[in-house]
């Protein structure tokens, strides 16, 4: 029976602990989540608060940026961004008004680079021996090849236009270690009848045939023909030019110069004779063809050799004064040619062939020449080969006094000379141009070996050849 | 012998470099800023058609074009000018051809003003003043009382040219004139000047006013009877410029390009046929 009533008293404890436990854990879950639940309504309260503080901050910022937008800008920004425009806008003018000038002014020029090589060159040793016919000549006993790398031309030219009235040119060659002069003119350009007319003055092309004026930097083959070497060697002089085109292709030069060229050694800048030479050139360009007349009549001069002899007196009665007198000698007197030249010029260019077109260049001239006449012309035939290669020859023939004679009287029609030039050039890209070209000579003397002339009565000793390869290289800007 | 063996070996190493025969070359068309559109369309629709060939088109100018052919920098020049003769001379020292010139279609080079510009019509004499400087407000020519402010080409443009021979009589533009790079950039800047005046070709004119153009014979705007016919007093000619005769690919496109396909784009883009 106790032990009964233990029993119960005890489960009775039991039960009372276990539902208090149950009660005291039942309390503590719904603290513990309303403890979080609050904790999380504090959370987004902060949240809330910093939101609303964010939005506050909006409002005033906006309120500010609007403040700005409706005030209006102070006289003084106003002013300084005003500044600031006219500033940017006096530059680009100062720039605009640069650029102008600078358009004005062209700068030009090309550099042609060469080897040459020729087998032979005569070495002369100065022996002198006579013909049978009395014709004396200096013996040629030897022979030495040439092989040489040199700048043929280094040219600049400026050109300056600064309105349509006028131009000016100033144009050095920088070449043969030293500075020469090639052009130095001014043109006063008519600016009412558009009819082409203008005056040069200066140093500049003569006026004369289509050879002259035509550039190096644009020939085919490496030099000008031997004619224009002759007769006009340096292909400038100083005088001046009037130039008229009446119709369009049609153009009209006439020119009076010193006659002398640039590259003369006895009047290096200056002329002091009296007589100048007069030049007119006629031209019609069709586009496809040109044709060209020109005439040159003037005056050749050879000045003559004066000896002075000077004399010494004594005035009589004194030792110590001297008095001299001078006796002057004409030993050679001038002597005044008659320079006339006429030469006729035409010029065809067409496509007959799917590769490229074909141009046809050529000149003849007839001219009386310090007394004698001489004659001389050239062919050139050029075919392009696509854009950028292109091969021409020439054929050129020169005879230096047309009335040379044997001494028997007979005329010696071996007096000409001829020269055959193939050549190739290639268009590295726009501004550099390869050529290479063999000139192939035949002289007088080469004729009469191959004839045997009899009349002049000596042979060489060495077989010759005077043929000559040029390699070259052009820049051209 | 062997000289001449070796002669001839560069001589077709350097005709295989030069280009005489190559396949599958990109054709250059370079030049006039007036027929950059035009261009452009082509190139696209004959690429289309003929997916081996791929053709190139830049502007810069009727000027720059006609340099670039001079130079070889390009196949064909599009022109909206004729080649001056001093260009067809260097074209000819360096080609030895003065060039083949190719009517490809035609244009009225058309005045522009601003939308809101009362004027609707001017005679050559007053576009001549307006341009020349001596008609300085709109008021002159029956526009509100303003200053007329002027847009143009750059030098370069054979619009420039073209408008300065026929419009200006050779005369030398006001110096108050702004050049402006292209005829996008004159018609930009009208539609968004109200005093401004410009000229360019009819295919650009967009959101701008057409000026028509008071002769003796009638009032004429750009279209294609009265570019055609000559009425409207600046017609031209717009060119295709190229070294030579056209042969190969460059010959196909010629053709494609004025049979009636290629005239057909003309219109679109907004010129004028040439038939």
């Amino acid at each position: 029976m106790k032990t009964r009533k233990l029993l119960l008293l005890a489960l009775a404890l039991a039960t009372a602990a276990g539902t208090t436990l149950a009660q005291a854990r039942k309390k503590q879950q719904p603290d513990t989540a309303l403890t979080a639940l609050q904790a999380k309504m504090e959370q987004l309260t902060a949240q809330v608060g910093s939101l609303k503080s964010a939005l506050d901050a909006s409002q005033q910022r906006l309120a500010q940026l609007q403040d700005k937008v409706n005030t209006p800008m102070s006289e003084e920004r106003i002013t300084t961004v005003d500044d600031r425009v006219s500033g940017v806008n006096d530059r680009l003018l100062t720039a605009e008004s640069d650029i102008v000038g600078l358009k004005k002014l062209k700068v030009s020029g090309y550099i042609q680079f060469r080897y040459e090589y020729l087998d032979y060159r005569p070495l002369n040793d100065g022996a002198t021996t006579t013909s049978k016919y009395g014709v004396s000549s200096t013996s040629i006993n030897g022979s030495q090849g040439v092989s040489d790398f040199y700048v043929r031309r280094g040219r600049i030219k400026f050109t300056y236009t600064p309105n349509k009235t006028s131009q000016y040119c100033i144009y050095p060659d920088f070449s043969k270690n030293t500075v020469t002069l090639k052009e130095a003119w001014v043109t006063l350009i008519e600016p009412w009848t558009g009819r082409g007319i203008n005056l040069t003055a200066g140093q500049m092309n003569w006026p004369f045939g289509i050879e002259i004026e035509r550039s190096s930097s644009v020939r085919e083959v490496p030099e000008r023909s031997q004619m224009e070497n002759a007769l006009f060697n340096g292909e400038r002089d100083r005088g001046f030019k009037l130039t008229a085109s009446p119709m369009d292709g049609l153009t009209f030069d006439l020119g009076l110069f010193n006659g002398w060229g640039i590259n003369n050694g006895t009047f290096t800048w200056q002329d002091p004779t009296r007589q100048k030479d007069f030049i007119g050139r006629v031209k019609y360009d069709m586009g496809i063809a040109a044709v060209t007349f020109s005439y040159y009549n003037g005056e050749s001069y050879a000045p003559g050799t004066v000896t002075t002899t000077i004399k010494s007196k004594t005035v009589p009665g004194s030792t110590s004064t001297t008095k001299f007198d001078y006796d002057t000698t004409v030993t050679v007197a001038d002597k005044r040619y008659y320079k006339g030249r006429i030469a006729g010029g035409l010029e065809a260019y067409y496509q007959f062939l799917p590769i490229g077109s074909t141009a046809l260049l050529a000149e003849g001239m007839m001219a009386k020449d310090m007394g004698k006449n001489v004659q001389g012309g050239y062919l050139m035939l050029i075919q392009n080969v696509g854009d950028k290669l292109n091969l021409a020859v020439r054929g050129d023939m020169y005879n230096n006094n047309k009335d040379a004679t044997n001494p028997d009287g007979t005329w010696n029609k071996y007096n000409n000379t001829w020269v055959l030039t193939p050549a190739i050039n290639y268009w590295w890209d726009d501004a550099v141009r390869l050529t290479v070209a063999y000139d192939i000579y035949r002289t007088n003397v080469d004729q009469m070996m191959q004839h045997s002339n009899p009349l002049l009565g000596y042979k060489l000793n060495d077989p010759r050849n005077t043929n000559k390869l040029t390699c070259q290289v052009q820049f051209k800007f | 012998m062997k000289k001449y063996l070796l002669l001839g070996c560069v001589l077709l190493a350097l005709a295989a470099i030069s280009g005489i025969a190559v396949a599958g070359k990109t054709i250059t068309l370079k030049g006039s800023d007036t027929m950059l559109q035009l261009g452009q369309r082509w190139a696209e629709e004959y690429m289309k058609a003929n997916p081996g060939t791929a053709i190139q088109v830049t502007g810069g100018g009727s000027g720059v074009g006609i340099a670039a052919l001079i130079n070889g920098a390009t196949d064909i020049c599009q022109a909206s000018r004729t080649m001056t003769a001093a260009e067809k001379l260097k074209l000819r020292d360096r080609y030895y051809s003065t060039g083949v010139e190719i009517p490809m279609a035609k244009d009225g080079v058309t005045l522009y003003i601003n939308e809101k510009n009362p004027v609707n019509e001017l005679t050559m004499e007053q576009i001549r003043g307006i341009y020349t400087g001596a008609i300085k407000n709109w008021s002159a020519v029956g526009g509100p009382n303003a200053d007329i402010v002027l847009y143009g080409r750059e030098n370069s443009s054979g619009t420039y040219a073209f408008f300065r021979e026929v419009a200006l009589k050779n005369a030398d533009y006001s110096s108050s004139m702004q050049s402006l790079p292209g005829t996008s950039a004159v018609v930009n800047a009208v539609a968004k000047d109200v005093n401004g005046i410009g000229y360019g070709g009819a295919a650009y004119a967009k959101d701008v006013k057409e000026v028509a153009i008071k002769t003796a014979k009638g009032s004429f705007k750009p279209t294609a009877e009265t570019v055609k016919s000559g009425q409207y007093p600046l017609s031209r000619n717009l060119f295709w410029y190229l070294k030579g005769k056209p042969s190969g690919d460059i010959k196909k496109l010629i053709d494609w390009a004025l049979s009636p396909a290629g005239q057909e784009i003309v219109t679109k883009v907004g010129y004028f046929t040439i038939k």
